[in-house]
């Protein structure tokens, strides 16, 4: 074994030593053989020529030499490369074309899945990350998308019975406003259960995790996130040093490492600080609906379905026990249902589907180009069929040419993944700038061993793609008709169909990526020219958040805004001011809406906001009926609420008939329905569309009061509309001036909102809509080249025909006719595989069916004009031929 | 006999070459002559078989070799057995021992028909 090592480490270090022995030696068996002769009497130059005749020609000799080296196959690489190498440096430009192609195509497959790894594949960054669950309650009609979050109860109830987990804690969110000198800033947290940090199981950096002493005594510990800590205080040592969170003042125990990163419900970003839930507060006892998430780590060998069955149950059973449960359905006959997801797929919800897409894209775009590299070196190997001829005439094996293929794609595609992997790096640090899904993974996003691999899978997929089909077919062709072909006229060669064939799969993929990004880009069109109910433009929305220390009243709420917006209508530009307890395009937490005087459990649940008198105004939605909210609706008065048409239709039968109603929500004292408005559209969580649902809105000065248990803030949305966008500092200062404990968190103009709204298929659009250009392009080069190389074989035939006078248009319209047959041959293919493929598209579509005619027809257009296009080119060229000169030479 | 180059044959003709260099080293020709003398001449190697065979046999450590001088006083290639490549006579030769019995005894009910 070690003798061979040394032997094939020498034969390939010191190949002309090895070289130069090798004819010493059979130099010197060439002078011993005369020698030998001349001893027996042989006269020199008898002997001499005798022993050439033994020995025979030295070349083949040694090349049988060389072939039973170790290593020897190394040698016929390094051989097969070079040839390929010049081959390469023959056509320059061809070259870098296909070099170009396989980085172009390995490059973005390489960036999307090193994104995709990061937030999809690799586990997050706590101990067995796997068993991480979270559980929240989701309508029985939309059982998988989490739609609220579960009672305090049922974290009792599974902590005590469920036998799934090793461990269950319970997290809600928790905004909070951090005092800094420039002024108050929002944040978001999270109050946890004292299980919490040992069910995710990562130590803290410094100091310590919160335990249960701190639930018992709510001693106002507050453990920090490495990003708060680092960003909001400079990262200097301050355990046990107290900060002021939401005006309430927190003692620092301990601080979490950069890669503890803990989201809930698609949070675009890891929580910045964590307290104790206390036990025992409103909400938070044993029947306490307080809303929380909960979440697990699995017992070893328990999967997330029969996990999800134990807590269904145990949450059925628990929620038997009360008067008022979560068990009884409302007038949809919706029941909620718990629902339970690991925590890496509660994190991805949003992203998943357009990750997903994208990266299916991708190998689409990496087998298109492939084949296409294939196509054009087939092309080029036909070229070279004499040579090849010549080769297999004069002895080389079929194998040995099917190698000579296979390393130069090889080589080429070694560059095209060098340059790939290059490019993969620039696109991940631009991904990581841009932010085009609004959010970033709490992996680290990065070219890492994984991606490598990766990369290392594509290239020999590309090599084999675009090297073995051309090697096969080139190599099956027979010598004695090859050598022939470069004389006379032309016939369809297996290598001629190979390249269509080629061409036909490459269509078929092409199709798919064409029709996907159709429908997405209908998706999208429909999505942008919905009518949503309210003027977007010439609109800014502000979030601000109360601190409730300062602001724990309905009156001191409202007072503080009507301050806020008088100084905002003193700005310049500012025509109107409102504010709502829910963002635009939020419909707001449902509530159960009574009609009759009986309370009834079945009772519609319907979205409900708060908002200040000239909402409707500011936000120029219609009204349909009765009145709007004015100076008549003060604190004191007959409580009114004005409902949109869809709940007076769901409630009263019409608009007209709703006027002057009464509605009981929740266990609020009776409203009447003073007014009907137009609908405004809503977005809900991840299903992607623009719905219409009954809303209800109660008057401000009668309500601003409504609040989650134990909630810590207040945050208002301002709707201010103004021809000129407002900026942040405007809003601090306006601010600041009312109080210097109010923060103003986010502005934004509300167009943005709505484009943000549709951020996830603007992007897949839009980057679909680039690979469709790049397949195009491929495509078109394809059939180009194959044209091309279809005309320049008949030449001559063309130029017989056209000296016996064929139309040249004819002409022209044949090879057009043999691109597109093709081109048809595969877009037939393509239709198929995306009737099966686009069904898994569904759930990104809105307003646009699988089956959906339009998009179908514009693909198979688009594709059949830029093939027609390309054959046409190259056929209009061969045309124009002197007849007479093409014949002459 | 020529030697050509089906695989029974190779085998055979490695055997040779070990047992041609079982005694001392030899340079190619040296081999080629000791191999028709152990065969009394019904096997002839040629250049084509004998050097790839030499070669093949070296990488697999079975032989070395140095340069010398020939008995003309000429630089040449000697070959000799290594440790394994004795080795490898002795099982090879054993080998071929049963074979050749074995064939022997096959064939003789046949020539006897």
């Amino acid at each position: 074994m070690i003798a061979r090592l040394r032997h094939a480490l020498r034969n390939v270090l010191c190949r002309s030593e090895v070289e130069r022995e090798l004819a010493d030696e059979i130099d010197a068996h060439v002078e011993l053989l005369v020698e030998e002769k001349i001893a027996r009497g042989v006269p020199a130059a008898e002997a001499y020529r005798t022993t050439q005749l033994e020995v025979g020609r030295l070349v083949a000799l040694k090349e049988d030499v060389r072939d039973v080296r170790v290593g020897a196959w190394f040698d016929v690489f390094r051989q097969d490369v070079r040839f390929g190498l010049r081959w390469m440096r023959r056509s320059p430009l061809v070259t870098l074309a296909l070099i170009a192609t396989l980085a172009i195509v390995i490059g973005s497959a390489v960036t999307v899945f090193s994104i995709t790894d990061a937030w999809l594949f690799r586990p997050l960054a706590f101990p067995n990350a796997g068993r991480l669950v979270v559980a929240f309650a989701a309508t029985s009609t939309h059982p998988d998308e989490p739609a609220v979050w579960m009672p305090y109860r049922s974290y009792v109830a599974f902590k005590e019975s469920a036998r799934s987990f090793t461990s269950v804690s319970a997290a809600a969110f928790q905004p909070a406003t951090w005092r800094t000198a420039s002024g108050a800033k929002s944040i978001v947290g999270m109050r946890v259960t004292p299980e919490f940090f040992s069910t995710l199981g990562t130590p803290p950096m410094r100091g310590r995790v919160l335990d249960a002493s701190d639930a018992a005594t709510g001693s106002g510990a507050v453990v920090l996130s490495y990003g708060l800590w680092q960003r909001g205080l400079g990262g200097e040592d301050v355990l046990g040093h107290r900060v002021t969170l939401n005006d309430a003042p927190c003692t620092v125990v301990g601080i979490m490492p950069a890669d503890f990163d803990v989201r809930l419900l698609d949070q675009k970003e890891g929580a910045a600080f964590w307290t104790v839930l206390p036990t025992g507060e409103r909400g938070y006892d044993r029947g306490g609906i307080g809303p929380v998430a909960i979440v697990g780590r699995l017992k070893d060998g328990i999967g997330i379905a029969a996990a999800q069955d134990e807590i269904m149950t145990v949450m059925r059973q628990n929620e038997s026990a009360y008067a008022r449960n979560f068990n009884q359905p409302d007038a949809t006959g919706a029941t909620f249902v718990a629902t339970l997801n690991s925590l890496q797929a509660d994190n991805t919800r949003t992203v998943r589907s357009t990750l997903l897409t994208v990266l299916a894209a991708t190998v689409c775009l990496l087998l298109i180009g492939s084949i296409n590299v294939g196509v054009l070196l087939l092309g080029r190997g036909l070229e070279r069929r004499g040579e090849v001829a010549l080769r297999q005439a004069l002895g080389a094996g079929r194998g040995r040419l099917v190698r000579q293929f296979v390393t130069e794609s090889l080589v080429l595609s070694l560059c095209g993944g060098v340059a790939g992997v290059g490019l993969a790096v620039v696109a991940t640090r631009l991904f990581l700038a841009w932010k085009p899904l609004g959010t970033l993974p709490g992996n680290a996003v990065q070219i890492d061993g994984r991606s490598l691999a990766v990369s290392a899978v594509l290239l020999v997929v590309t090599t084999l793609v675009a090297g073995l089909v051309p090697a096969v077919r080139m190599s099956a062709a027979t010598p004695g008709g090859d050598l022939r072909i470069g004389e006379r006229g032309s016939v369809a060669t297996p290598a001629v169909q190979a390249q269509r064939a080629m061409l036909v799969a490459q269509v078929a993929v092409s199709t798919v990526l064409l029709v996907c990004t159709a429908l997405l880009a209908k998706t999208f069109v429909q999505l942008r020219t919905e009518r949503l109910g309210f003027e977007p433009n010439a609109m800014t929305v502000a979030t601000l958040v109360l601190p409730s220390r300062t602001y724990g009243s309905s009156a001191a709420r409202n007072t503080f805004f009507e301050q806020f917006a008088r100084e905002l209508r003193a700005l310049p530009g500012v025509t109107a001011v409102a504010a709502a307890t829910t963002p635009p395009l939020v419909g707001g937490p449902p509530v159960p809406v009574n009609v009759t005087a009986v309370d009834e459990m079945s009772a519609p649940r319907i979205s409900a906001q708060d908002v200040t008198s000239d909402f409707f105004s500011t936000l120029r939605v219609p009204l349909v009926a009765g009145r709007v909210f004015d100076g008549r609706d003060v604190s004191t008065a007959m409580p009114a609420v004005v409902l949109n048409e869809k709940a007076a239709t769901q409630l009263f039968g019409n608009p007209s008939s709703a006027v002057g109603q009464r509605v009981r929500l929740d266990d609020d004292p009776w409203r009447q329905v003073v007014g009907v408005v137009g609908n405004v559209k809503t977005t809900f969580f991840n299903t992607l569309a623009w719905r219409t649902e009954p809303m209800v809105y109660r008057p401000a000065p009668q309500a601003f009061a409504r609040l989650a248990p134990m909630a810590t803030s207040f945050t208002l949305w301002v709707h201010i509309r103004s021809v000129r966008p407002l900026s942040m500092a405007q809003l601090t200062a306006a601010a600041m001036s009312v109080s210097p404990t109010a923060a103003v968190t986010d502005v934004e103009r509300a167009r943005e909102q709505v484009s943000a709204a549709t951020r996830q298929p603007t992007f897949r659009m839009s980057l679909l809509l680039w690979f469709c250009g790049i397949s195009l392009l491929l495509a078109a080069i394809g059939v180009y080249g194959l044209v091309t190389q279809a005309v320049n074989e008949r030449l001559k035939e063309i130029a017989v025909r056209i000296a016996l006078g064929a139309e040249r248009r004819d002409l022209v319209l044949g090879f057009i006719r043999g691109a597109v047959v093709s081109g048809a041959i595969g877009l037939t293919i393509g239709l198929g595989l995306t009737m099966t493929l686009a069904r898994m598209l569904e759930s990104l579509l809105y307003g646009a069916r699988a089956g959906d005619a339009m998009s179908l027809t514009l693909a198979a257009a688009i594709l059949l004009v830029v093939i027609a296009l390309a054959a046409w080119l190259p056929a209009m060229r061969a045309t124009r031929v002197d007849a007479m000169e093409v014949l002459r030479a | 006999m020529k030697i050509d180059r089906t695989d029974l044959l190779r085998g055979t003709l490695d055997l040779l070459i070990l047992q041609a260099l079982k005694l001392e080293p030899r340079h190619g020709l040296g081999v080629a002559r000791r191999v028709e003398q152990l065969t009394h001449g019904a096997f002839r190697v040629t250049p084509g078989s004998l050097f790839p065979a030499l070669h093949r046999l070296e990488q697999k450590g079975w032989l070395k070799s140095e340069w010398g001088a020939s008995d003309t006083n000429r630089k040449a290639k000697y070959y000799q057995l290594t440790a394994v490549g004795r080795r490898q006579l002795k099982t090879e030769s054993e080998k071929w021992g049963r074979i050749s019995l074995a064939i022997g005894r096959a064939l003789r009910p046949a020539e006897d028909a």
